[in-house]
């Protein structure tokens, strides 16, 4: 079914169009960089001088955004000047601002609308920590005003807004960082050294476990808190009455705003596999899944769920809400599981394996145990170096995809066909629809 | 279909929990049959969809006024419809659109049916979106023009050009940066006017709009046009100049 009239390409149009021209404009366009599965040295760590600190801004300050990656990643961190904070909410924000009073004895910008905050010449780069269905936006509209973006997980509530994502990326030389933070987790890199050489025999399959989620609880429509801008928080999203559990933090379980676990967990542990199976920048090409929703609600994403993806050269990934949280690669001649606090072969001997000169190594951002630190480092040596981040936007955005693809299995309950080149369903049109989502108004990417 | 209509009928329970199961049941309705192999269910369960939308009841005369002529009003409440229009968002055909178009101008409808034109799409869609822009708003006519440029075309094309003469300055935004996203060379000198503006606002916004089309248009394949455009913004003070000037390098 062809929806679109002739003579002009819409939008849609010219995304399918220009899939393939989009990959080689983006080799073209590309600032010299390291694809991230391609063995690689750690850029040049610069010690930048009092004046060459990167002075950033912070979006969206609430429970991720102030708690940790304010307080644990860029107030301690000294090539770091924090010159403002955002927020939907004047709580969130005014708390962030004092933090960073507290901290550095300076006082800051203190926004409410991300707009202002871009307009700001002396902002160099931003950290979005937004709910998910913000992060295209802000992220492009960052990106669009010059400056460099870290852009917390999943990236994207849909597979468009990645598509576009990667498009401005490429466009403006922007040095992206995706907060898929395990990639700078010695431990995961290690699994996926050894996986991609082969340690553990050509592999055959990877289980990942990320979790299911309750039903939630139904509470009673609310007048919104006069701290929070309500309408300014839902904004691309359908309208809806405010309920606390469908804001800070419980958003991730309503589809309008996110996509529950899958997209949460999936996130992480989708994108070891893909990093494992060295499957950056493409994607499976099959994908079937079930998955039960609770009763009575109120979360409108999958409680529990099983999704198989297979690849083209016939790995399959299964990704599963039960099970011990990690990814568990499976080889032809043993297994590896990883997780945050362990990683376990086999056999143990495995893990002892050290990798020859002529091994694959894997994009290595540091060793410090904290991977924040190593994945903030990546971020600030790209900005010097303008080479791409270890999780730079193509990487958030296919894996983000992955999630995706798993989530509209799941609703439409029959296998689908994924192109990972052209980026859509095969001969699926139905499926096709969703892809993208409509935004409300003024909202557009 | 008894089914369905039941469950339509609790969309906005005061229990929202049932109301909630009710969605539930729809939904899954509407994606078993979002399968290339299941059109004629599709087009069965759309067009009971779209029944209930338009459904109307005549309420009963007061009983002092037994003859009074009384006015049709719609079976189901907006929440009800708005629900209804989301379900036909995933399984809309154009034999709906009539019907989602009607609500165009409905206030606590139009965005929702705004959604779902633009999942359907197709001539028919285009030209009730077009005919709503002169009557709306000025935020639903930035959705509207939002939509035009997804959907593209002709005549969508030189709405959205109209639209970029509008006398509100967000209007005005929201149709240059959707003539950028049509990727039509012949576009640019009206983008390229608003860059030329006094309007910081404006200005800021056409900019990133030009460098869209410039890039939209190198990756058409026409590259003396996107070259022009590129070293146009190269020479400004800009966050474009910078992109410009990383486009050209690879001239």
């Amino acid at each position: 079914m062809n929806k679109k009239t002739p003579q002009r390409m819409g939008r849609r149009q010219f995304l399918k169009g220009t899939a393939s021209g989009l990959a080689v404009a983006s080799a073209l366009l590309s600032n010299g960089a390291q694809a991230a599965e391609k063995p690689a040295a750690r850029p040049r760590r610069a010690r930048p001088g009092a004046n060459d600190r990167v002075v950033i801004g912070s979006i969206g300050v609430g429970d991720l955004g102030r708690r940790h990656h304010l307080a644990n990643c860029l107030l301690p961190n000294e090539r770091i000047e924090v010159a403002a904070v955002c927020d939907v909410d004047r709580n969130h924000r005014d708390m962030a601002a004092q933090m960073v009073k507290d901290r550095t004895g300076k006082r800051i910008g203190n926004y409410k609308d991300f707009r202002d905050l871009l307009d700001r010449k002396d902002i160099d780069a931003v950290v979005v920590v937004t709910p998910d269905h913000w992060h295209a936006i802000i992220s492009i509209a960052a990106m669009e005003a010059g400056k460099d973006v870290y852009c917390e997980k999943p990236l994207t509530l849909t597979i468009d807004q990645g598509k576009a994502m990667v498009r401005t990326a490429r466009r403006y030389g922007t040095v992206f960082q995706t907060g898929n933070m395990q990639r700078s987790d010695p431990r995961f890199r290690k699994a996926c050294e050894l996986v991609r050489n082969g340690k553990i025999g050509k592999i055959t399959k990877v289980t990942t476990h990320i979790g299911g989620i309750d039903a939630g609880k139904w509470e009673p429509v609310q007048t919104p808190p006069a701290e929070l801008d309500w309408n300014f928080w839902l904004g691309p999203a359908p309208y809806a009455d405010y309920s606390p559990n469908r804001c800070h933090y419980q958003f991730r379980w309503f589809e309008d705003y996110s996509g529950g676990k899958m997209t949460d967990w999936g996130a992480h542990h989708n994108d070891i596999a893909q990093w494992g199976l060295g499957m950056d920048g493409t994607g499976p090409v099959k994908v079937h899944g079930k998955g039960t929703f609770h009763e009575n609600g109120p979360h409108d994403v999958p409680g529990s769920f099983e999704v198989t993806y297979t690849y083209a050269n016939g790995v399959e990934l299964i990704c599963h809400s039960e099970g011990e949280n990690g990814a568990k690669f499976h080889g032809e001649d043993g297994w590896l599981f990883v997780n945050r606090s362990r990683i376990e072969a086999s056999d143990p001997a495995i893990l002892e394996i050290e990798l020859g000169p002529d091994d694959v190594r894997l994009y290595n951002t540091g060793d410090d145990p904290n991977n924040w630190v190593n994945h903030y480092a990546n971020w600030l040596d790209c900005m010097n170096t303008r080479e791409r981040c270890l999780c730079d936007v193509e990487v958030g955005h296919r894996s983000a995809t992955v999630c995706h693809l798993g989530n509209i299995a799941i609703k439409l309950g029959r296998e689908l066909q994924w192109d990972p080149k052209a980026e859509l369903f095969v001969n699926d049109d139905e499926a096709n629809r969703m892809v993208s989502r409509p935004m409300r108004a003024p909202w557009h990417l | 279909m008894n089914e369905i209509l039941s469950h339509i009928s609790k969309l906005n329970d005061t229990d929202r929990a049932a109301a909630y199961v009710a969605d539930r049941a729809l939904r899954t309705a509407c994606y078993a049959v979002m399968n290339p192999a299941k059109a004629t269910e599709r087009a069965q369960l759309a067009a009971a969809l779209a029944e209930a939308f338009q459904a109307t009841v005549t309420p009963e005369p007061p009983a002092k006024e037994p003859d009074k002529k009384m006015e049709p009003h719609p079976k189901h409440d907006e929440r009800t419809r708005n629900m209804l229009l989301r379900f036909l968002a995933d399984v809309g055909t154009q034999a709906e659109v009539p019907a989602i178009a009607g609500v165009l101008g409905e206030l606590n409808l139009r965005e929702m049916a705004r959604y779902a034109l633009q999942a359907i799409g197709g001539t028919a869609a285009t030209t009730a979106l077009i005919g709503t822009l002169e009557a709306c708003g000025p935020e639903f006519r930035i959705g509207v023009i939002n939509t035009l440029a997804d959907l593209g075309g002709a005549d969508a094309a030189a709405a959205i050009r109209a639209a970029a003469k509008d006398a509100d300055t967000d209007v005005r935004i929201a149709a240059i940066e959707a003539l950028a996203a049509l990727g039509d060379p012949a576009n640019d000198a009206i983008i390229a006017k608003a860059c030329d503006g006094r309007r910081v606002k404006v200005t800021k916004r056409a900019m990133k709009a030009r460098l869209r089309l410039a890039a939209n248009l190198a990756e058409q394949g026409n590259a003396a046009a996107a070259k022009r455009i590129y070293e146009a913004l190269a020479r400004t003070d800009t966050p474009q100049a910078k992109a410009a000037k990383l486009a050209l390098k690879q001239h």
